[in-house]
């Protein structure tokens, strides 16, 4: 089985759920997203790994269009029924890769990635060909821009550790969380100047979280001796409360990174 | 493992690749000699698999090299591979041929061809460097005479790490894709093979090597048939080796020893201290 085998075999599996997760649907990086670009209505935008589609439908109102790329069929036909149900009629849903965009230079203005790019397993090799894709714009104006939402790692390696590690035993599609530092680093060698405008704490609730991806019982048991054994330091990192309620707090960071204006 | 040869391939229908670093000058003395021998195949098949195959060849100026195909499998997935994701093969040949140029230790690549029409992509194949007298470090393992000790384990270790270090991520790491290459007067060294499942990242990807050590772990005990209590202390080392506070080999540790007995739990029905 290949990685585009394993991620469209967990993501058939589990598609609804993304669409009814309150916190892909309504979380507080959405409206972040949407305040992070001053759109005029005439753009063309991508949404890089559209999932259940709720950042497709969420700017498709503003602009002139959205394309929404997937890997998954399954979570294609969500984002479709997603945008059907909202009365959208300017999103058009592809089905493609990251790491090869399947579109000619300058062919959006603003490309969005919401919580997605933890799966990408070349993410350098996902924002060169964002930055291929994008047309430059002018100042002041959206163009050029891209809008990336990801789960973002400690700079501390014992937490990079231990959020990649139950990251990965939830979702074996899982590749990697980035730290801030690593993600701008990639966007500069890329040629975007980029910025994280925020890292938000989102509290998880370790029922709901497993039971989205369909953790097997196995990995579940595994996940649930990590979150026992786990140090004060990494406790204090992520919220970690264990016991009957248990949950914990996931970093998720935005960043905004823009081409050269034109001219 | 059988004489099938390679499919031939016709000249009109191949795009081909140099490997990172080496000069388009360099690689158009190689590529005539790979165009042979994908035209007129030879050697002998040593792997097949569903969508792998690789042959062994011998040419009169390169040397012994693994030729590997890798088949698109389906016209769904020929198209796909033309239009919307980058081929397995090529990806596979772009990791490992990267790894290679930051400096991995790993068997020379040569060059790789894609063979595709209008619309489709056939395969991939990629030529690398034969190893005479390589042994798998699962084959070690099973060698009465050289059972493991807390050398060998420092030197997987070790090289896991370095690897690590340079961004590798292996992905689907074995006892069986590390193989330990003789070398005149010293200890063989250990290199790594396989890149189908790989990434290069920007730098040490602590919860990847978690991932690869567990991997590595998991076949010692299943392909080396390492025992349990042993493959606790190549976890440990591996930790210390990479990791320089108590937290992080702490957390390190814990890691690979999840990841490691869901592994196990699957596949035997015990964990590592079962």
């Amino acid at each position: 089985m290949d990685r585009f085998e394993s991620i469209q075999r967990q993501f058939s599996a589990a598609a609804t759920r993304y669409t009814t997760s309150r916190y892909h649907a309504d979380g507080p990086d959405l409206d972040a997203m949407l305040g992070a670009v001053d759109l005029r209505g005439d753009e063309r935008v991508l949404d890089i790994g559209t999932g259940a589609g709720h950042t497709a439908v969420a700017f498709a109102p503003r602009v002139a269009e959205v394309v929404a790329l997937d890997l998954t069929p399954a979570m294609l036909d969500e984002a479709r029924a997603l945008a059907s149900s909202r009365g959208v009629d300017n999103v058009r849903f592809e089905l493609g890769d990251a790491m090869a965009l399947p579109y000619p230079d300058d062919a959006f203005d603003v490309v969005t990635c919401r919580v997605c790019a933890h799966h990408f397993e070349d993410p350098a090799a996902a924002v060169r060909e964002v930055a291929r894709v994008l047309r430059p714009g002018q100042p002041r104006t959206a163009g050029g821009t891209l809008l990336l939402v990801d789960s973002v790692s400690p700079e501390d390696p014992a937490q990079d550790t231990f959020l990649n590690c139950i990251e990965v035993l939830r979702d074996p599609s899982h590749v990697r969380n980035h730290s801030v530092s690593q993600w701008q680093q990639m966007l500069a060698a890329a040629g975007l100047a980029s910025e994280c405008l925020n890292v938000w704490r989102v509290p998880l609730g370790f029922h709901d979280w497993v039971e989205r991806m369909r953790t097997p019982v196995l990995e579940r048991q595994q996940l649930r001796s990590l979150f026992e054994k786990a140090t004060d330091g990494i406790r204090a990192a992520f919220d970690l409360e264990t016991g009957t309620e248990s949950g914990f707090s996931i970093p998720i960071g935005l960043f905004r990174a823009r081409l050269p204006a034109d001219g | 493992m059988s004489d099938q040869l390679l499919r031939p391939a016709r000249l009109e229908r191949l795009v081909w690749h140099a490997p990172a670093g080496l000069t388009e000058q360099a690689f158009s003395e190689i590529q005539p000699r790979l165009e042979k021998l994908v035209t007129e195949p030879r050697g002998e098949c040593v792997y097949q698999a569903k969508r792998r195959a690789i042959h062994r060849v011998q040419d009169e100026i390169l040397g012994p090299l693994a030729v590997k195909e890798i088949r698109s499998d389906g016209c769904l997935r020929s198209v796909w591979f033309r239009f919307a994701a980058e081929h397995p093969g090529l990806r596979e040949f772009r990791v490992g041929s990267e790894f290679q140029a930051r400096g991995g230790a790993t068997p020379a690549f040569l060059g790789a061809m894609l063979e595709g029409g209008f619309g489709h992509v056939d395969r991939v194949v990629i030529f690398m460097h034969w190893i005479e007298g390589a042994v798998e470090l699962a084959q070690h393992l099973r060698d009465p005479r050289t059972r493991p000790d807390r050398a060998l384990f420092e030197r997987v270790a070790t090289r896991l790490a370095e690897d690590a270090r340079l961004g590798l991520v292996h992905g689907r790491h074995s006892s069986n894709n590390l193989l330990l290459v003789p070398r005149d007067g010293g200890e063989p060294e250990i290199q790594v093979i396989d890149f189908a499942y790989s990434s290069l990242g920007v730098g040490f990807d602590p919860g990847g090597f978690a991932r690869d050590v567990a991997r590595v772990a998991v076949g010692m005990v299943r392909q080396g048939g390492v025992e349990r209590r042993k493959v606790c202390e190549f976890i440990e080392v591996a930790a210390r080796v990479a990791h320089s506070t108590e937290a992080e080999v702490e957390a390190c540790r814990g890691a690979i020893e999840a990841l490691a007995n869901r592994r196990l739990i699957q596949a035997t029905g015990r964990d590592l201290e079962g």
